[in-house]
């Protein structure tokens, strides 16, 4: 028997069988007893919920974790299953699958599908951000994976899925580049209950943003290696299936969608990570390029710094330079400087096997708010004074955005306090700069950060941000970057 | 400025094998000089075994201090490692030896304050009667509970971006041990107190160190306090049983 098959929605007609489907089906679950386990309201609280007291297998999402894409295809796949059972037990389709929302697909993909803007739906969330829900886009800088799928391993704080983390408990700081983007800055463009992990999956287009999520890694996957560490892979989470039979299953039988879950995406895999406008041409500069003597400009020896010649044992990640203070986000552009230590760079490239390419990374150490703004912020290094799109496009390194802040930063949560931390791979970005003679003097990088606001029109950002949250500022405390 | 803390041999161990090795032998260090003193004849003969409560040595005020901050170093370093490998990653290489050491000495000169207290009494309170024990026992089960024990926690886990040049580095690091030390009295000074009332006892020692190492590595910290609380009360209830029989 075919698999399922999870369909494209802006592929599909606003009345088309599969909505329709969905529609009723999230109509009836709303309306079950919110204590049984296949109810609307349950099944979000699995993910994240305020209601006290808790129920069994409540508040169980995984977020900072390299756990984010296995626990949350594991979720999506029983919700699916409970969805079916209602589409065929009112008779719909016996092939419903959970359609995705392809932001990233071009035209008007961007701007949340039709049905999901009737007032009279049930798929309609009126705590949207405004803009969302009368058709703004949200731009590319949000919805572009390019920098996840470019990430060729799976573990790392700037890899595709994140940094290693226990399996217990759900915020950590070890966000991955799909985890933050597009995920996370998705989650906080659309606001509303989507902007909070606790109310998230009470919005009916939450379970469309995360099938697209889901086929990114499985795109990501026709290329790549999902972990195979046992703590990865042994690790087993409980849901609840259809009739609320409790059930597990372990992430090493969540990898291959057909054959362990019996779906798939309906578009062959295509890969397309777009090359920034200004760099169109390759070139094969690698660290420690920039920092050769001559690209730097002429300057007094410097005094022996530090007890001896012998740096130190090297780290996996060496620290070179960092910003001297922090950066408070309040809505405007704010740059902050990043001072390169020419020694440190130095001594390490010295050390270096030179076979081994190196890596260079952007860190922003950790980032705090009392609660999420919900702006997000790009961010950027170099950006000339005055940019124009392409100059956007092609000095983007990332973003910022603080989707689950408020659990991390609750004193009265039973979660860790800690703070966030983005690392973003820069290499390519430095390597051009320096081609194209933007970074001759190797010791200093200006990092900027500006907020991201929602498109009017295909192309055209709106004139302000869609919200403006000078009294919930973002602060970073260090901007640093890293050798590896 | 790092001659300043540390000899010159010590600089070139610190530079040679990284910061946080170091710091793994020296709380090897310090376990094995805990455990030469728990089974000394002179003390094992008088106390029938090294793991009985009883008198400790006297060594005086700076000898009390002394020995306070080697059973710190024991007992709290496991938990800290965390923290100097926080400091190490977030330091350039050239400064990273003296960015843990000045994170070290802050966090110790914290942990030495309320040795000077503790030495002082130790010698003054009857330990071997059973009230002091089961009502510090007791007491560090209350101290579970209260607020400042899961705030202090929470504070554990923080960490701080650490500027990387200048004075300002060395003050930075130097205001994170502290502000590091000053978490960790709020959370396990309780327990320390535990093994203090026991007479140092090397079982006490090891459990409580176990102990601060599930507290400090939890992700849930109210839930793990909650538990530390119930089984020192159980404990407590043990010991006032077991006085009771022994009449």
């Amino acid at each position: 028997m075919a698999p399922f098959v999870r369909q494209d929605v802006w592929s599909l007609a606003p009345n088309d069988p599969i909505i329709d489907a969905y529609a009723n089906a999230v109509a009836v679950m709303k309306n079950k007893d919110p204590l049984d386990p296949t109810s609307w309201s349950y099944q979000a609280a699995i993910h994240g919920s305020y209601a006290q007291p808790a129920r069994p297998l409540w508040d169980q999402c995984r977020h900072g974790s390299w756990y984010f894409v296995v626990w949350h295809r594991l979720y999506l796949y029983f919700f699916e299953r409970i969805v079916r059972g209602e589409v065929v037990a009112a008779g719909g389709p016996s092939d419903w699958a959970l359609p995705y929302w392809n932001y990233d697909g071009g035209g008007n993909h961007n701007t949340l599908p039709l049905p999901f803007r009737d007032t009279t739906s049930s798929l309609y969330e009126q705590q949207r951000n405004p803009g969302i829900n009368t058709g703004a886009g949200l731009p590319p800088s949000i919805t572009s994976p390019a920098f996840a799928l470019s990430r060729p391993t799976f573990v790392g704080i700037s890899e595709f899925g994140g940094g290693i983390t226990s399996p217990v408990g759900q915020f950590f700081a070890q966000t991955g580049r799909l985890e933050q983007t597009p995920h996370n800055d998705v989650h906080v463009a659309i606001g509303g209950l989507m902007g909070d992990p606790g109310t998230a999956a009470e919005d009916p287009i939450f379970w469309l943003h995360h099938a697209n999520i889901d086929r990114i890694w499985w795109l990501w996957e026709q290329h790549h290696t999902d972990p195979t560490d046992p703590r990865w892979t042994g690790q087993s989470f409980e849901f609840f299936d259809v009739g609320g039979v409790q059930v597990s299953l372990t992430d090493a039988e969540a990898l291959d969608t057909i054959t362990q879950l019996d779906y798939t995406y309906d578009h062959a895999p295509i890969i397309r990570i777009p090359i920034p406008p200004k760099w169109r041409d390759l070139v094969r500069v690698r660290w420690p390029r920039p920092w050769p003597e001559w690209l730097r400009p002429s300057r007094p020896p410097r005094p022996p710094i530090g007890p001896g010649p012998d740096p130190g044992p090297e780290l996996d990640r060496e620290l070179i330079g960092a910003s001297n203070g922090s950066v408070h986000l309040t809505g405007e552009p704010a740059q902050v400087t990043v001072r390169v230590d020419p020694d440190s760079a130095a001594a390490l490239g010295a050390d270096r096997n030179r076979e081994r390419a190196h890596r260079a990374y952007l860190d922003l150490d950790n980032v705090t708010a009392d609660r999420n703004p919900g702006t997000v912020y790009g961010v950027y290094v170099n950006l000339p004074e005055e940019p124009a799109s392409d100059d956007l496009a092609s000095h983007h390194v990332g973003n910022v955005s603080l989707f689950g802040i408020e659990r991390m930063e609750d004193p009265h949560g039973d979660e860790l306090g800690h703070t966030l931390r983005l690392s973003m791979d820069i290499t390519e970005l430095l390597d051009q700069l320096v081609a194209h003679d933007e970074w001759n003097d190797g010791e200093q990088l200006d990092v900027s950060f500006r907020p991201i606001t929602l498109e009017t029109e295909p192309g055209v950002a709106a004139d302000a941000p869609s919200v403006t949250h000078e009294d919930v500022p973002i602060r970073i405390g260090r901007v640093s970057v890293h050798y590896g | 400025m790092v001659t300043a803390f540390l000899p010159r041999h010590g600089q070139r161990l610190l530079w040679r094998y990284g910061p946080t090795r170091v710091a793994g032998v020296c709380i090897a260090a310090a376990w094995v000089g805990l455990a030469v003193q728990a089974f000394q004849p002179s003390w094992t003969d008088q106390h029938h075994g090294p793991m009985l409560t009883g008198h400790v040595p006297d060594r005086g005020v700076i000898g009390g201090v002394g020995w306070w901050v080697v059973m710190v170093v024991a007992m709290m370093g496991p938990a800290m490692l965390g923290h100097l490998h926080h400091v190490a990653e977030n330091s350039l290489r050239r400064r990273r030896a003296r960015a843990v050491t000045l994170f070290a000495a802050a966090y110790l000169a914290v942990w030495s304050l309320p040795a000077l207290p503790v030495v002082l009494l130790e010698n003054r309170v009857d330990r071997d009667g059973p009230v002091v024990l089961v009502s510090v026992v007791m007491f560090a089960a209350i101290w579970q509970l209260l607020p400042v024990t899961g705030q202090g926690l929470r504070d554990c886990h923080r960490t701080v971006a650490l500027p990387i040049i200048g004075r300002v580095a060395d003050l930075a690091v130097i205001q994170f041990g502290r502000t590091a030390g000053w978490a960790c009295v709020r959370t396990c000074a309780a327990l320390m107190l535990v093994t203090i009332a026991t007479g140092h006892n090397l079982a006490v020692m090891v459990a409580v160190t176990a102990t601060i190492l599930w507290e400090r590595m939890s992700i849930t910290p109210d839930r793990t306090t909650r538990h530390i609380a119930v089984g020192l009360s159980l404990t407590g209830v043990v010991l006032t049983i077991g006085i009771g029989i022994r009449g």
